[in-house]
């Protein structure tokens, strides 16, 4: 009995002891599981997951507005200032509409080996006329560059070179916003707003300019 | 007042009480704190389901789009494309138009553009100081204007070659 009563008195301490071991049983089961641990990851997918449905819902949405024969359109429509592949009878042809328009005859031309430049040789007395030529020139659809011009006593040299556009096709990335096509197009269309569209092959030899439909 | 604690009870050290209330307190707060962290994590749980299911729906809609999603790309790269060409080129018409208006005093005979943003302009004039002049009113318009050559000839008169950079 005696023995009873010693421990009676040091009943008190079980009570700390009690607390201690039942949290460290307790934190041991977490662990043991790895919950403490997974809970920062899974925290973290789901803010993932909360991001990639944000994507998703404003990609659908775009999607689902848009209109497929339209984009169609536009694509046309951007072939045609910068086609997919070049064409030097094209590029001739509106070398030579230029040439008429702005009041010089074409002499002489010939490839430059390489598939989308041409040297042009034209001729005129007054060099205003090649200032009116290099004008419409760069101002016409399909877009072309002028890379070198060389006058000389109302003999002009022009190196034309026919821009391309070598994207073919794109794929979809599903987890990757949409980009904003429709921004860069009304670029485009800004940009070529009074630009000529030459229609049309090397075939039509008086050649013939639009306005842009755009 | 009536004291119904037992006699050991009364008898026992305050510090003894405190140790007591204080473990219970303590042990009352530890399980608050893990309860509501049970509860966070059975939130989670719930939630990277639903979210899951709410993202395998709309990638399977997506993907029935994924033509229209190709088709769009394809007209974004174009016309990024498009716009990089037309930002890149030269304008070759605008230079030869700078050129001309400040030409009155002078005759232009030659003018080369070799590429670059780079011209050789040629000019014929009655005496050299009116092509001096002419090349004074090029360095106030263009870059880098300065004279390549001056030639008189009897048959010719006075013509000076002139590089010229880039517009101002």
């Amino acid at each position: 009995m005696k023995s009873f009563k010693d421990l009676k008195k040091w009943e008190w301490v079980i009570y700390p002891i009690g607390v201690v071991i039942i949290m460290f049983l307790s934190l041991q089961y977490l662990a043991g599981n790895q919950m403490l641990m997974q809970m920062s990851d899974r925290q973290k997918k789901v803010d993932e997951q909360m991001q990639l449905v944000t994507v998703l819902q404003n990609k659908l949405a775009r999607l689902q507005q848009s209109d497929e024969d339209t984009i169609k359109r536009n694509i046309i429509y951007l072939e045609m200032v910068v086609p997919i592949r070049a064409d030097l009878s094209l590029i001739l042809k509106e070398v030579r509409t230029a040439a008429n328009e702005g009041g010089m005859n074409v002499i002489s031309y010939r490839s430059l080996g390489e598939e989308n430049k041409i040297s042009v040789t034209l001729k005129s007395d007054n060099i205003k006329n090649l200032q009116s030529v290099l004008t419409v020139l760069e101002n016409m659809v399909p877009v072309v560059s002028i890379s070198r011009v060389d006058y000389k006593l109302g003999t002009v040299d022009v190196t034309v070179e026919g821009a391309y556009n070598l994207t073919a096709s794109a794929a979809a990335i599903l987890s990757s916003p949409l980009p904003d096509a429709e921004l860069e197009l009304s670029k485009v269309k800004n940009l070529t707003s009074n630009y000529r569209v030459v229609l049309g092959s090397e075939n039509n030899s008086t050649g013939s300019a639009n306005q842009n439909p755009f | 007042m009536i004291n119904l604690l037992p006699v050991e009870k009364k008898n026992e050290p305050a510090y003894q009480r405190w140790v007591k209330f204080g473990s219970i307190v303590v042990l009352v707060c530890y399980i608050v704190v893990t309860a509501g962290w049970l509860g966070y994590w059975l939130f989670l749980s719930g939630r990277e389901v639903k979210v899951s299911a709410q993202v395998e729906s709309l990638t399977s809609q997506v993907r029935q789009l994924s033509e229209r999603e190709k088709l769009l790309r394809l007209e974004f790269l174009r016309a990024k494309n498009i716009e990089q060409i037309l930002a890149s080129r030269s304008d070759v018409a605008a230079l030869l138009t700078k050129i001309l208006s400040i030409s009155d005093t002078i005759e232009l005979v030659g003018w080369e553009y070799p590429g670059q943003g780079i011209l050789l302009v040629t000019a014929k004039g009655t005496n050299a100081q009116k092509l001096e002049e002419y090349l004074e009113k090029l360095k106030g318009e263009m870059k880098d204007a300065h004279l390549v050559k001056l030639i008189w000839s009897g048959s010719t008169g006075w013509e000076a070659e002139i590089s010229v950079g880039a517009l101002k």
